[in-house]
């Protein structure tokens, strides 16, 4: 153990040695860069010099030259402040920075390394374990105690503020998943939500925020609304009902990430942006070269496209309409970044199929907002569109809707209905061994069949996956099961063709009617039940609930 | 918590830094060390290692650490791997930025290579604790 303990020092002794040989020529460098700054000002130039300086202040001190990290640190200091703010060097600086750069040559000269290693003068950063913080603002403080203690006791973090004072500032440093926000205060009776209003305004976005007040009225309840807020307790809280709230608020708000595609040329760009995106919980996708769209577009189905307007080899509107080509990809929306500001352009890119036109540079909450409204409006959209996209059936909450329908209407007329769910046998071996596209046309085969077999007043949907489902009103079960089994016997006859190999395929199907049955559930859970039975009896053939 | 922390990907581009890095974590930390010297490599390479953990430093020229660890993020294998970031300016606000960009935490350069190890090891049991 000792050995090792001398082998490091050894090891550390030499690597010292071997920086402080290259010290001089790192701070030589340095000079020469700086002079050259001052006889020609370029900007690159500085940024080259700030890296340089940036370098030393980080390195100096683990090689036990810790004042050659002190002078570095200055000197990259006032560097980084005339970079950021974008000017050349005003007349002032050079001196200052002279000075500092005399001073680093002093300190490498000087400094001998330790023998021993000297702990550089460090900021401790703060501890920034995740943690699951929330603020109370109250100015009860018991009842904002009551509150921290039972948060906590739910694995919560919790800061108790007494008042508005720190409360920005704690925002600042350290966002909070939600805040539980007091409405009366001394300041006055809608204080609470008048300050949610000010720090919103300054703060450009908020966690979300739950009020908390004895207020019942109206006024109250609409100045909070206003003001943005998540939720509303009337006191005394219910407590459980609170913590459901927050969990709900702080849980991720969509179990699947949101899928976004950035396609622009500047790679950095591109990933800083893909970063901002991934920090909201979103999953990205970076392409720079456009031509690679179509396989990205197929393989990764992203739910946003964002694009700059320019790009290598052909501009973003013409991209845009080569992704609309795609009859997939017409509800997928596109956003355009680009410096553009004519007017016209943003219009043609509209034209051409555009959802959205974002000026860069882009802050980050306002891109964050505009993907995320648009992808959330676009799974809306998908939900409530009442046609499956790959065979354009009814989909499953519109065939579900219709099922309450015709069921109302059978039980008004005093008539019947059979209710099936039909499902491709060993569907999964057809796509891994001819592929998703082979098994994408299986199911739009079947779907065809359906439609063409079936009576204009039945309806079909597709539930998903390899499931279909068919509503046959003014249809009894032996009925419905001849039908069905007409339909197997002709689907199982077609045979599909994949590189030269044939096959066929079969499927499954269970039925359940009204009557004896009433409601939806039932009918569903029957008709699964009964398909389940056909799978287990060997699959191809179609059976009816409730009968063995 | 049962998870215990062994390879380290680390991605920094000075020569002369990265090798006391490996000291300090291999030979003092006795953790295993795939060491990188840029964003492109550890893109390249990151994900076969599989490491526990990722030791990012934030100013690299070409992509930068917060870049890297957006590429890095795109790979399925590295898409839940603890970042720490490591850089020589850490002022609050900008720690608080690498946070919001995913970051366990932030350490400060320049580092005494004889604690560098107990260092991240604080870092991660408190986030694993």
């Amino acid at each position: 153990m000792a050995e090792t303990q001398d082998k490091i020092l050894e090891q550390l002794a030499a690597l010292r040695t071997r920086y402080g040989a290259e010290l001089p020529a790192k701070i030589a460098h340095i000079r020469a860069r700086f002079d050259a700054l001052r006889s020609l000002w370029d900007a690159e130039g500085l940024r080259t010099l700030h890296r340089l300086t940036h370098s030393l202040t980080g390195s100096g001190a683990t090689f036990g030259y810790a004042a050659v990290s002190q002078a570095a640190r200055k000197m990259e200091q006032s560097l980084k402040t005339c970079i950021d703010s974008g000017n050349q060097a005003a007349p002032e600086d050079w001196p200052a920075w002279e000075r500092q750069l005399v001073e680093l040559e002093g300190a490498s000269r000087t400094a001998a390394p330790a023998s021993t290693p000297v702990p550089a003068p460090m900021l401790r950063p703060a501890v920034l374990t995740e943690q699951r913080l929330l603020f109370v603002v109250d100015d009860d403080t018991d009842l904002a105690r009551e509150q921290r203690l039972q948060y906590e006791l739910h694995g919560y973090t919790v800061r108790e503020f007494h008042g508005f004072d720190g409360l920005e500032q704690a925002i600042r440093t350290q966002s909070p998943l939600a805040i539980i926000m007091d409405i009366m205060f001394p300041e006055g009776d809608l204080a609470g939500i008048h300050h949610i209003a000010r720090l919103r305004a300054a703060l450009g976005a908020l966690p979300p925020v739950i009020f908390a007040s004895q207020r019942e009225d109206i006024q109250a309840r609409l100045e909070s609304v206003r003001a943005g807020a998540a939720a509303y307790f009337i006191k005394p809280l219910d407590l459980a009902a609170v913590l459901e709230t927050i969990d709900r608020l702080t849980a991720p708000r969509d179990p699947a990430p949101f899928r976004i595609l950035i396609l622009d040329d500047d790679e950095s760009l591109a990933y800083h942006n893909a970063l901002l995106l991934q920090r909201a919980g979103m999953e990205t996708r970076v392409l720079t070269d456009p031509a690679g769209i179509l396989d990205v577009m197929g393989d990764f189905q992203p739910e946003l496209v964002l694009m700059d307007l320019y790009l290598p080899g052909c501009t973003g509107i013409e991209l845009a309409a080569v992704i609309r080509q795609d009859a997939a990809y017409v509800g997928t929306p596109i956003i355009f970044l680009s410096v553009e500001t004519d007017i016209a352009k943003h219009l043609e890119a509209m034209r051409a199929g555009g959802d959205d036109f974002l000026l860069k540079p882009i802050e980050a909450a306002h891109l964050l907002a505009s993907v995320e409204a648009r992808v959330r409006r676009a799974r809306t959209i998908t939900s409530v569109m009442i046609r499956d996209s790959l065979t354009g059936l009814l989909n499953h909450t519109a065939i579900e809707e219709q099922l309450v329908r015709e069921l109302s209407l059978q039980q008004r007329h005093a008539s019947v209905l059979s209710y099936a769910m039909i499902d491709l046998d060993h569907f999964k071996q057809v796509n891994d061994r001819y592929g998703h596209a082979m098994g994408d046309r299986v199911l739009r085969t079947l779907s065809r069949l359906l439609r063409q077999r079936l009576r204009q007043t039945d309806l079909i949907g597709r539930y998903g996956g390899e499931e279909f489902v068919v509503v046959l009103p003014g249809t009894d079960a032996p009925t419905a099961a001849r039908m069905l089994n007409e339909l197997r016997q002709a689907f199982s006859a077609i045979r599909f063709s994949a590189g030269g190999k044939e096959f066929s395929a079969t499927f499954s199907a269970g039925i359940a009617s009204a009557p004896p049955h009433v409601d939806a559930i039932t009918i569903q859970n029957k008709a699964d039940q009964a398909l389940y039975r056909a799978k287990k009896a060997g699959r191809n053939q179609v059976l009816i609930a409730d009968q063995e | 918590m049962t998870q215990t922390l062994s390879k380290i990907l680390y991605v920094e581009d000075e020569d002369d830094i990265r090798t006391i890095a490996q000291i300090a974590l291999e030979t003092v930390g006795g953790f295993t060390l795939k060491s990188c010297n840029g964003g492109a490599q550890a893109v390249n390479e990151g994900a076969g290692f599989a490491p526990d953990l990722i030791l990012l430093d934030v100013m690299m020229p070409g992509m930068d650490g917060p870049t890297t660890l957006a590429a890095l993020r795109e790979q399925a294998a590295l898409k839940e791997v603890p970042v720490i970031f490591m850089t020589a300016k850490v002022q609050p606000s900008e720690i608080a930025h690498y946070r919001s960009l995913g970051a366990l935490d932030v350490i400060a350069k320049p580092f005494d290579p004889m604690t560098l190890a107990d260092q991240v090891r604080a870092i991660w049991s408190r986030a694993h604790g």
